[in-house]
């Protein structure tokens, strides 16, 4: 009894850190600095959570046309992450193209000399349809941008987006044996949003 | 070795491999895959646009509030003869029906607020409350959080409301997702959906080319994610059978069309970049017509309770 014991308590420390250290990850995003200042409110679709150095971690979004929205990194369990964060914006575009297909047909072969059937013969037949690729386009990439943490934006039209963030490996910070508290950080993408102002005459 | 353990929140993300090395102001194709060869016999045909959801993506469902905001903006009038009343609360006596519901009343509170709807506003954060207690995730919320409203009513302080409920909302979010409730929180993001989508689909009539009509064709685009986020929930029975549900309304949405612009470009105006370009999702009468009946026969069972 006192072994079984002895051993559930070893699984459990071994087990508790990396599952309480993501638990705990949970509202990271809360701790960011905002834009509220500038008129920006906390949007949903903002995301928090346990990442190890290096690792690179991918989320889809929807943002709406005439919506401005303010995008942001923070680690507020890791302060030395802060400002080295990589981000790219990323869309999905449709692109026309055409896809060739080949089939083969038997077809009726003749005698060149008196126009009778002497048999078969399999022919190769293209055909192409019209089809429509996605490609990725990088809208933003924030090292082509002096390696901004904050990045504002406006649409002409309703959107999906998908953002690549990159946790970038700091010298110093105790990565541990990869199984402790001490490797993960606590991430927070927020994502902030205020009506457009408009532009032009109005009635 | 080291270990891969990631979470965005509940969602593990495992193994991504991204190269960071495209360009920012510019917008640039990072692959083509598109090959045009001429030969003989051409067919045009369109394949349809259905994604292919990636298990290791997050993805992100806009809330009512912030879809309500841009409805807000298209002219349409507010009418609470659309919304789901509060008297309905007592019909919801099984956790599947109370987190749809929430979902259903929280749509209802963002539209209301919106539209400064004072009148409504107390009666749909007093339903969520009891609502809340009931699925057992009161203790989440502000315990305040209704003499805040009272006060930000007496004040009329629009803004304050807006915040109240965008706060609410996300106080509800956290709380499931730290004690593993996803399955809940999945089922309450897509009552929360359907509601928006029956309001908007009940605002105004077929008008080819109007904003609200737009609107309501970009949540083409809001069905993915909503997929996507409700798929990590599958194996729970509930979730399950309200995703089936929501299959024809899914596969009507996949027949939008989707018309080709401008190239894609990004400038630049200030501080504030701008995304230009692309394709616009058109919607016929026909489709309207009928996503209008689908939404409506599926709200209809949820607020009846008979889900």
């Amino acid at each position: 009894m006192r072994k079984l014991f002895t051993n559930l308590l070893l699984a459990a420390l071994v087990i508790a850190p990396s599952t309480l250290f993501s638990q705990n990850c949970h509202g990271t995003v809360k701790y960011c600095p905002n834009g509220k200042k500038e008129g920006f409110t906390y949007n949903g679709q903002s995301l928090s959570g346990a990442f190890i150095q290096g690792d690179t971690a991918e989320v889809t979004i929807i943002v709406y046309k005439d919506m401005e929205y303010r995008m942001s990194l923070c680690s507020p369990t890791q302060y030395e992450l802060n400002g080295k964060f990589e981000f790219q914006v990323v869309e999905k575009i449709t692109k026309p193209g055409w896809k060739e297909s080949i089939k083969y047909e038997m077809v009726e072969e003749y005698d060149e000399e008196t126009g009778e059937i002497i048999g078969e013969k399999k022919v190769e037949k293209k055909t192409r349809r019209r089809v429509y690729n996605k490609v990725d386009v990088v809208r933003y990439d924030n090292k082509k941008d002096e390696d901004a943490q904050e990045f504002i934006f406006v649409s002409d039209k309703t959107r999906k987006l998908t953002i690549k963030v990159y946790i970038p490996e700091v010298p110093g910070i105790d990565e541990g044996d990869g199984l402790g508290a001490e490797a993960y950080a606590c991430v927070g993408l927020l994502i902030e949003h205020q009506p457009a102002a408009k532009t032009g005459f109005n009635r | 070795m080291k270990k891969n353990m990631l979470k965005w929140n509940v969602i593990a993300l495992i193994g991504l491999v991204v190269g960071f090395s495209s360009c920012g102001e510019e917008a640039k194709p990072e692959e083509n895959k598109e090959k045009v060869i001429v030969e003989d016999d051409v067919e045009d045909t369109t394949v349809l646009d259905i994604p292919e959801l990636d298990p290791d993506m997050a993805y992100s469902v806009p809330t009512p509030n912030e879809l309500f905001t841009i409805i807000k903006e298209t002219g349409v009038a507010y009418d609470a003869s659309v919304l789901n009343s509060p008297d309905n609360r007592e019909k919801y006596t099984n956790k599947k029906n109370q987190a749809l519901n929430f979902g259903v009343y929280f749509a209802d509170l963002a539209f209301a607020s919106s539209f400064e709807e004072h009148a409504s506003i107390l009666g749909y954060f007093g339903t969520i409350k009891v609502l809340s207690d009931e699925l057992g995730i009161s203790n989440a919320l502000d315990a305040a959080i209704y003499e805040r409203v009272e006060t930000s009513l007496e004040n009329e302080d629009s803004d304050s409301l807006m915040f109240l409920s965008n706060d609410t909302y996300f106080q509800a979010y956290s709380y499931l997702e730290d004690n593993e409730r996803g399955s809940t929180l999945a089922l309450i993001v897509l009552g929360g959906w359907i509601e928006s989508l029956y309001i908007m689909t009940n605002l105004g009539e077929y008008e080819e080319g109007s904003n609200l009509v737009a609107r309501i064709g970009e949540q083409k685009l809001t069905v993915g994610n909503l997929m996507g986020f409700m798929m990590k929930y599958q194996d729970d029975a509930d979730v399950a059978e309200v995703m089936e549900e929501l299959a024809d309304i899914e596969e009507l949405f996949w027949s939008f069309e989707e018309v080709e612009g401008d190239d894609a470009s990004t400038s630049q105006e200030g501080d504030v970049y701008v995304f230009s370009g692309g394709s616009t999702i058109v919607v016929s009468a026909e489709q309207y017509e009928k996503l209008k009946e689908l939404v409506s026969d599926l709200r209809n069972d949820i607020v009846e309770g008979e889900l």
